[in-house]
């Protein structure tokens, strides 16, 4: 009890300052130590972490050397096959083409050989043909050739016929027009001379006779 | 009556220019019947020519009775008798002079008026023209003819 009246507030701060400081000083040291062993730990991880890079390096490197290798050695025996397939393949292309020349040379000789013995036939056909046909052919010329001309005879009448009438009709027409003509001149003459030359009994005479030539008509 | 009648008005009155000139008078003096009191016989002889008054007058006189009432119905029959009478269409080359006219009419022989048209063209005779019938006696006729 004597104890706790001795502890006045000087002592009870300086007590909490050294408690804090002794706290703190704690930390610290644990924080070092923890830090000392991360960093054991690191430089351990990283050597083994090298080493395993190391290593893998290395079997990467075997193995893209074995690859490599075996690259190569497809690439020279696809080359090899290659060369062969191509040489294979031209030949059969040179066989082919003769073989396909050779048949078409073939086929043209005998489709030559065909086309000169069919013309030669038709030839011969002709030859025999033209000599018949030609007679007729020169017949029905003739007959052609007289029908032509009675055609045109025919023709140069039927014209002729045509020019015929024109002419007559245009005769006719000019002297109907020649008669009218005369007439209306005549007409005139006789209205000029006759009309004063009729005195008026001779007038009347020609009135009376007209009117009893239209009773004789039976006008009235 | 009727038929002597006509044949006494053809006796004087042969054209047709004749006939309308006396139908207008006549019709004039019949309208006068009832609105005037002046005689008909002097409205007459103002309006009509002597070739065809006298005859009508003279014709009248012949009649029975001469009152004016008489002279107005005697008027009215003329101017019927007028109407009826058929028309003769003559084509002339010259004007015709009366003598001509009777002597046409003489030779026509029946009641009728004659129309007459001049055309110096015809040089002599006559174109006739009846009821639609028609005859060309004329020069010019002949002489295309011819």
């Amino acid at each position: 009890m004597q104890i706790l009246s001795l502890i006045t507030p000087t002592t009870e701060i300086i007590l909490g300052l050294f408690f804090l400081i002794l706290l703190t000083l704690l930390y610290f040291w644990y924080t070092y130590k923890k830090e000392k062993q991360f960093v054991a730990a690191e430089a351990k991880t990283f050597s083994r972490y090298q080493k395993i890079i190391v290593d893998a390096q290395k079997k990467a490197r075997e193995i893209i050397s074995k690859a490599s290798q075996k690259a190569q050695q497809i690439l020279l025996s696809s080359s090899k096959v290659k060369k062969t397939s191509q040489k294979e393949m031209e030949t059969t292309i040179d066989k082919n083409t003769q073989q396909l020349l050779k048949s078409y040379e073939e086929s043209l000789s005998s489709a030559k050989e065909e086309g000169v013995a069919s013309l030669k036939t038709l030839t011969s056909q002709l030859e025999k043909m033209t000599t018949e046909e030609l007679a007729s052919y020169a017949q029905e010329l003739q007959k052609d050739l007289i029908a032509t001309k009675s055609q045109l005879a025919e023709y140069k009448t039927q014209e002729m016929d045509k020019v015929a009438q024109v002419v007559q009709q245009y005769k006719n027409t000019q002297l109907e027009e020649a008669d009218a003509k005369i007439k209306q001149r005549i007409q005139e003459i006789a209205e000029k001379i006759i009309g004063k030359a009729l005195s008026l009994e001779e007038h009347e005479t020609l009135i009376l006779q007209a009117i009893e030539d239209a009773k004789r008509e039976n006008i009235f | 009556m009727k038929q002597s009648a006509l044949s006494d008005i053809t006796s004087f009155l042969k054209t047709k220019k004749q006939s309308a000139l006396l139908q207008e008078v006549l019709e004039e003096t019949v309208e006068k019947e009832y609105t005037t009191q002046a005689n008909p016989m002097e409205f007459l002889k103002k309006r009509l020519p002597v070739s065809l008054e006298e005859p009508l007058i003279e014709l009248f006189s012949k009649q029975k009775e001469n009152s004016p009432k008489a002279l107005y119905e005697f008027l009215k029959t003329i101017l019927s008798q007028i109407k009826t009478l058929p028309i003769v269409s003559l084509t002339l080359a010259i004007e015709p002079t009366h003598h001509m006219i009777d002597a046409i009419s003489q030779a026509i022989n029946q009641p009728s008026l004659i129309d007459i048209d001049v055309n110096p063209s015809l040089i002599g005779g006559a174109i006739v023209a009846y009821q639609g019938k028609y005859s060309d006696k004329s020069l010019k006729k002949t002489l295309e003819n011819v």
